[in-house]
């Protein structure tokens, strides 16, 4: 192996870790159960997506004979086995927790998932009669054989295969997959002495398998998972860039196979045969304990019936304090710019500002971007009425936004035709910035009102994920704004922005100066420091001014929930970086930037982390906070995340995360604090303010996600 | 509530059509304040075309049809009615700027107008002047516009502009002229510097050169200059050491444009404009011995924004332009010898019966100014020829760059000018068939005008001592006081009756009264 030039933790490896602190969550005895089964989901669906994607692409770097190392100093061939190790040795670490701690626990709650071994008469009957009448008519088992070639089978989709003896003894293949349509799990009749019982849906087909090959002796039946290479590659250079992306979204659904999971102590011969249909490497098979495809508690989490084993709802307040004494968002952005902290603010407040615009006479034109947008999105819904009424509708749909491509195809599709004008993004990157711009006559002239944030316009997930966003109609962001959405439109080359900093044309270049301000200021005695909160630090070049920055004795405090490849705490290295990782009821997703500044702090946020990937890939925009009290709120916003006490663990020296030792510090848990303050600032409000509040439709304590 | 959409908010867009780029602004008026709502601005090879192949490629017609649709767009989105699309000197100089424009005008609807150099470059100067109206007061002022196409100087006594020049070299334009030159030599930047010694180091500027004591420039390149010579910005003014350009230029003339790109942190396109700016700039600058250059962030949409949003504006600016228009008349006149005295005193009776006529005529400011333009640079043609005067003074005046008039007001002019008590306009004359139609009778009445005034200082003595004018009894009637003998101007004067009675319908009577009587 290299030696790395500074140090620098490989970033698959510490995506690991990362996956490793949500598993933490799944142990952790002071999580509700419910919780526990979540966070085991998440674990699992997480490490899906990295198969799917990292996994896959340093396969085949190992197998393009790329030996390039990173900047921690490996090729791709050194570390492959390295992560295979640490996936394996993960997986049996879920599996531990699933048997060791979850289980155990689950049972004293007096709910069980039986086997049809363990069932009651009745409970055997009821999956009976379930696979008769429903199961029955939905399966379709694939023969393999000399003329029928293996079926294409989904990626991660559940399948048993079935190994069956024909009339001259010798052994016969087909493939049953397991309905993915319905859920995986079945809830038993109640077993006799109290409680709940589930059964899954595959041990119901394995027992009942022999009506499937009524004509065929069934030897073994082995249930697998498949995981294959999702990454899409597109030629951008493609006419029509959506027809394209439908082509690359089919192909991926024939990408090469990067895992198999099967049950321990499966039958050699199927496990052998797979092997061959899916050519795939005995490495690359994963046995598990079962069940396979542990994201399945995700959804039995969610059962309206474990209410009580779950996380007290965090309640997301609306109408935020900021907007209650205005009869419209306008009037309330007009009189000053609005911070709001989501979910603790309720996410509706966007909502609500892009129907007031769709609705608004004086609403000339509407601009938007969208990356990763909700099922049944209420935002798409506002632009498409908006189109409607007339406006001037312009929508910048990120076809290229992962795992999110076939919504959004359907999105864009919907959009462009109610009369939007529909922008797929740009060629060679992907847009990735939040921002929404609204541009509307009133009585002095056209004032344009710009909201920015840190995360998608999604109100699903903004009720899961922490961010921020910024509204404002001061006209340097209005401007900004025009000139970015001319750029994202194609009508206009990038400009000098006035507030904005975007990627890819100036924003490492904007982080790289100010961190060397901020040495500068070290050198020279002038306050100095630096807290920067991102989903992933990986970018080499600002790791290693980092380093450079921690050595000139510039305090550099970091929030970085996921990947971490910078190493704090190194003696005359790193010795003035902190490094915290915040994972817990709330998905950590706000990126903010704070810079000391010779003691005039800066502050900025927005929807880049510090990857190569967002800095140099992707449009991505950071804006600074500027009105003092919205600016104070953002400090203190870092502050309360660096006290928290409950959900954080910190990266140490040897790169093991470690929870904050809570002794003798009153428990600080920021999710909740957060909360509690959202609420606060609410209920201080006066019933006059509440009587002129735009849009009162809920109290603040009624539950309105 | 909805609010009233017609107060004070209009926005308006400006559409700039240039070598290198295609531009726009969309602007409104905020506190009778000129507020910025958006600035657009897409890169085209339009110059590149031209000045290489004297045409604009389907491909690029297809490229700026596509910017201007887009255009159209952003202009939907803020509400925009009024819009003024121009296109400056690589379409100017485009064999094809016909079809180009008809295209443009069929698959956008949009109409665009070819300015010329001239309408360009008075309008920057105007907001140049505007600009830096309270630092230009003393000394003379060099005032120079740098566009990638054509360059154009003029200069400010403090008052007007008195001079005027458009010399046909941008820094695109000059850099594409060139370019096959950079394969024979490596020392590329003396050939530029010859190349505009021989454009530039011909022309005589009308005051000493240490009499200039500031440049005032503009021009696409003029920011990154200021940049790279860590020039202050203050109040929107660059304030550039003229020493701090010579170096720069010294410190890139030898450089390629990939290492001026390197070195200075700008693109390989820009690094090749920078330097042929810069080599005008260096060249502008040996003209005089100014001791600052001035660089105002002033672009072409500035003053056409200002005149569709402040209507008042526009009137300003023409009575500035009128102004900028006779003194740079003036200095050619003194080039060429005219009698002044003379000129300023046909120029008077010319005005005075034209205003006297303003519900006969049916001309406007312009035409008037023509009319002071043709007595300004009436006699310029003796100083070619006493013989074939008239043509000199017709062939002259086509070809003189006078700051704010347009090609056909300057061929009107030399027509207006180019008729004395003698002759009178022909519609046979073949140089009439340059104008069109409606022009020629606009002509007549001019020069039945001019005809007229120019009689009454035939002896271009200054007999005159009063001049009054009046229409009464179906005749124009101009009563003179003089102390001297008037029977030349009498005689001529009767030369020019019957034309002037033929274009208005009214006979010219001449009433002289003798101071001695």
């Amino acid at each position: 192996m290299e030696k790395a030039k500074f140090p620098y933790i490989n970033r698959e490896l510490s995506w690991i870790d990362f996956n490793a602190r949500v598993l933490e969550e799944a142990y952790e005895k002071e999580n509700p159960l419910m919780e526990r089964f979540r966070f085991l989901g998440i674990s699992a669906s997480n490490l899906d997506e990295f198969f799917m994607v990292r996994v896959a692409g340093v396969r085949a770097q190992v197998h393009s004979k790329y030996h390039h190392p990173d900047a921690s100093g490996m090729t791709p061939s050194q570390l492959f086995p390295i992560l295979k190790d640490k996936i394996h040795d993960f997986m049996n670490r879920q599996y531990t927790c699933l048997y060791r701690s979850i289980l155990p626990a689950l049972q004293k709650e007096n709910i069980a998932f039986l086997t049809p071994n363990e069932m009651s008469r009745e409970q055997k009957r009821f999956i009976k009669q379930y696979f008769n009448e429903v199961l029955f008519p939905v399966l379709t088992p694939l023969a393999v054989d000399t003329s029928r070639p293996f079926p294409l089978l989904a990626n991660k989709s559940l399948n048993i295969a079935v190994r069956l003896g024909d009339e001259k003894g010798e052994s016969c293949f087909a493939v049953v997959q397991v309905p993915s349509i319905l859920s995986r799990f079945l809830e038993l009749p109640a077993p006799v002495e109290g409680g709940k019982a589930f059964v899954l849906l595959e041990d119901i087909i394995i027992d009942q398998i022999a009506q499937l090959f009524e004509l065929h002796e069934i030897k073994a039946c082995t249930l697998f998972r498949l995981t294959r290479n999702s990454d899409i590659d597109i030629d951008e250079e493609a006419e029509d860039l959506l027809v394209e992306m439908v082509k690359s979204i089919k192909k991926r659904k024939r990408g090469r196979p990067v895992r198999v999971e099967i049950l321990q102590k499966s039958d050699r011969e199927t496990r052998n045969f797979l092997s061959d249909m899916l050519k795939i490497k005995e490495d690359e098979i994963y046995e598990v304990p079962g069940p396979i495809d542990l994201t399945l508690f995700s959804k039995f989490a969610n059962l309206p019936d474990f209410s009580h084993l779950c996380f007290q709802p965090i309640v997301p307040v609306y109408p935020p304090a900021d907007f209650v004494s205005y009869p419209s968002p306008f009037d309330a952005i007009r009189a000053k710019d609005r911070l709001l902290h989501h979910p603790y603010e309720s996410f509706k407040c966007v909502v609500d500002f892009v129907r007031a615009a769709a609705d608004d006479p004086d609403v000339l034109a509407i601009k938007q971007t969208l990356y990763r947008v909700s099922g049944n999105s209420p935002i798409v819904a506002a632009l498409i009425k908006a189109a409607e009424n007339g406006k001037q509708v312009t929508v910048l749909v990120e076809l290229k936004a992962r795992f999110d491509e076939e919504n959004n195809i359907i999105w864009a599709k919907k959009l462009e035709q109610a009369g939007c004008h529909v922008i797929y993004g740009l060629t060679g990157l992907k847009t990735h910035c939040k921002i929404l711009l609204v541009v509307r006559r009133e009585e002095d002239g056209i004032r344009r009102y710009v909201h920015m944030g840190t995360g998608n316009y999604n109100d699903s997930t903004a009720k899961i994920y922490t961010d921020v966003s910024m509204f404002t109609c001061k006209e340097p962001y209005g401007m900004d704004a025009s000139s970015l959405f001319n750029v994202l439109t194609g009508y206009s080359r990038p400009p000098e922005y006035y507030k904005f900093v975007v990627a890819p044309h100036g924003m490492r270049h904007f982080f790289t100066h100010m961190i060397k301000q901020e040495i500068q200021n070290a050198q020279q005695g002038l306050p100095c420091g630096i807290v920067v909160k991102v989903n992933s630090l990986v970018d080499p070049k600002l790791i290693a001014l980092l380093y450079k920055a921690s050595q000139a004795g510039v305090p550099i405090q970091l929030i970085i929930r996921g990947i971490c490849c910078l190493t704090p705490g190194i003696p005359g290295v790193s010795d003035k970086i902190t490094v915290h990782s915040i994972v817990g009821q709330l998905l950590e997703h706000s990126r903010i930037f704070r810079f000391e500044n010779a003691g005039n702090p800066k502050v900025y946020m927005g929807s880049a982390d510090w990857m190569p990937r967002n800095l140099d890939r992707r449009v991505e925009l950071v804006f600074p906070i500027e009105e003092p009290d919205l600016k104070q709120r953002a400090f203190e916003m870092l502050d309360l995340m660096l006290r928290d006490t409950v959900n954080t663990r910190v990266l140490q020296e040897d790169t093991t995360y470690v929870p904050i030792s809570k002794r003798g510090k009153t428990a600080v848990d920021v999710h909740e604090a957060f909360a509690k303050m959202a609420q606060q600032e609410a209920d201080r409000l006066t019933d006059e303010d509440w009587s002129t509040g735009f849009h009162p439709r809920q109290k603040p304590d009624l539950d309105i996600s | 509530m909805h609010v009233n959409k017609t107060k004070n908010n209009k926005a308006a867009a400006v559409i700039d059509i240039g070598s290198s780029l295609v531009k726009m602004r969309v602007c409104q008026c905020k506190e009778d304040q000129i507020a910025t709502l958006d600035e657009l601005e897409c890169p085209i090879r339009i110059g590149h075309e031209v000045f290489h192949f004297g045409a604009v490629s389907p491909d690029c017609l297809n490229d700026l049809v596509r910017i201007l649709r887009g255009f159209q767009k952003v202009m939907r989105e803020y509400d925009v009615k009024d819009y003024k699309a121009v296109a400056t000197t690589a379409l100017r100089e485009a064999k094809n700027k016909s079809f180009i424009i008809d295209q443009i005008r069929v698959q956008t609807h949009m109409e665009v107008e070819i300015f010329e150099d001239n309408q360009e470059k008075t309008l920057i100067y105007s907001a140049v002047i505007h600009a830096l109206r309270n630092e230009m007061q003393s000394a003379a002022t060099l005032i120079s516009h740098i566009g990638t196409g054509s360059v154009g100087f003029g200069i400010f006594d403090g008052q007007n502009l008195c001079f005027s020049q458009n010399v046909s070299i941008g820094a695109l334009k000059l850099h594409d002229v060139l370019g096959s030159v950079q394969e024979h030599t490596t020392d590329f930047s003396s050939v530029v510097e010859e190349y505009l010694n021989a454009l530039l180091g011909r022309i005589t500027l009308p005051v000493a050169h240490k009499s200039i004591d500031t440049i005032a420039v503009t021009g696409a390149e003029i920011e990154t200059i200021a940049r790279l010579c860590n020039a202050p910005l203050e109040q929107e003014v660059y304030r550039i050491k003229p020493e701090s350009i010579t170096n720069l230029f010294k410190s890139i003339r030898a450089l390629s444009p990939e290492k001026i790109s390197s070195r200075h942190r700008i693109s390989e396109a820009q690094a090749e404009m920078l330097y042929s700016a810069l080599a005008i700039y260096v060249r502008l600058s040996k003209m005089t011995q100014a001791k600052r250059i001035l660089a105002p962030r002033i672009d072409l949409w500035d003053p056409l924004c200002q005149q569709m949003l402040l209507p008042d504006t526009k009137k300003e600016y023409l009575d500035a332009v009128e102004n900028h228009a006779v003194a740079c008349a003036k200095t050619f006149a003194e080039r060429y010898h005219c009698g002044l005295e003379h000129a300023q005193a046909v120029s008077q009776y010319a005005c005075g019966i034209f205003d006297c006529l303003k519900d006969l005529h049916g001309l406007n400011q312009r035409h008037r100014m023509i009319l002071r333009l043709a007595a300004m640079l009436h006699d310029c043609g003796y100083f070619v020829d006493a013989k074939y005067h008239l043509e000199s003074t017709f062939g002259l005046i086509q070809n003189i760059d006078i700051c704010g008039v347009t090609y056909e007001e300057m061929l009107m002019t030399a027509y207006v000018a180019r008729f004395n008590e003698l002759e009178t306009p022909n519609y046979d004359d073949l140089d009439f068939i340059h104008i069109r139609e409606e022009q020629k009778v606009i002509c007549s009445k001019l020069a039945a005008i001019f005809r007229v005034a120019n009689s009454l200082d035939k002896s271009q003595k200054q007999k005159v001592q009063t001049f009054e004018v009046r229409l009464a009894e179906e005749a124009l009637w101009i009563t003179i006081q003089s102390g001297e003998k008037f029977c030349l101007e009498q005689w001529a004067f009767e030369l020019c009756c019957p034309f002037f009675k033929d274009v208005f319908g009214l006979a010219p009577c001449l009433t002289v009264k003798n101071n001695l009587l």
